[in-house]
């Protein structure tokens, strides 16, 4: 029977350690989120370890997810407001994918076709970091070469 | 069986043995150049600037192309086969590799989308 109940009161103090370990972690990725937003001020996180049990844990494992989703969900809608393509934009980087794809169709790509898109996507960066992209893949899969090695990126 | 009158000319030898040794080149050798892909698309190169240029395909090539810290392109040719991947946030041994000895060894991978999804870089006095 004593023996039972010293095993009980290890095992008790191993979930306490723990705890109490998961709970420092959660602490400092708190701060750091907070840290991470100025127009926030960071708020104290005050914890008592040996007093913690598995709800304030999970409600402290529930905040920082809230956080860090609520970062990214602002992140994801700053960059797409920042990144909306303007008509014209848009017109060029669809003229860019039909050569694109015109290429692939051939199983070549031209050194007029790479000037076409490099003067296409001309003011588009990000119209020509996607033209890139696929053109990436397309090479991966081996499914066109340039006529030019040295000239292969618009 | 060593005799005490072989013994000064071993010595000796042995003594010219240790100042050649420390004046000896380490060991070094190539990172050479190495590309593959699996049927996604997906895939990876390793070598070196050097590597790639001494190369038996005497077209081989391998490039790390940025604009600012934005974006940057990679680019292989290896063998008559083309290697591509892109980055919007390339990582620092990127940039690295620009002011490194071209000796470098690097490993780039990319994903089936193009996207470059890790890269390595080593410098040290083996490689040549």
């Amino acid at each position: 029977m004593a023996w039972a109940g010293l095993e009980h009161e290890r095992a008790q103090r191993a979930r306490v350690e723990a705890l109490t370990r998961n709970l420092a972690e959660a602490r400092e990725e708190i701060v750091a989120l907070h840290a991470s937003e100025p127009s926030t001020p960071p708020s104290p996180v005050v914890i008592s370890a040996p007093a913690l049990d598995a709800r304030i844990a999970d409600a402290i494992a529930s905040r920082v997810l809230a956080a860090s989703e609520a970062r990214r969900k602002g992140e994801a809608a700053m960059a797409a407001q920042s990144t909306a393509p303007t008509d014209g934009q848009l017109a060029a980087r669809a003229a860019a994918d039909r050569t694109l794809d015109r290429a692939i169709a051939r199983g070549r790509l031209t050194r007029d076709e790479i000037r076409e898109v490099r003067e296409t996507l001309a003011d588009d960066p990000l119209g020509r970091a996607e033209f890139r992209r696929q053109l990436a893949v397309a090479l991966n899969q081996k499914k066109l070469v340039p006529d030019d090695p040295r000239l292969l990126m618009p | 069986m060593m005799t005490f009158k072989a013994l000064p000319a071993t010595l000796a030898a042995l003594s010219v043995l240790a100042v050649a040794d420390s004046g000896s080149a380490g060991e070094s050798y190539s990172a050479g150049a190495t590309c593959s892909t699996r049927t996604d698309g997906s895939g990876s190169c390793s070598g070196s600037f050097s590597g790639f240029l001494a190369a038996a395909d005497t077209s081989a090539y391998a490039a790390f192309w940025n604009e600012g810290a934005a974006y940057g392109v990679f680019v292989a040719e290896l063998n008559g086969n083309y290697y591509s991947c892109t980055s919007t946030s390339p990582a620092e041994p990127w940039f690295a590799l620009s002011a490194a000895p071209p000796t470098t060894s690097f490993t780039i991978s990319w994903t089936s989308a193009g996207t470059c999804s890790a890269l390595w870089m080593e410098a040290g006095s083996q490689f040549k």
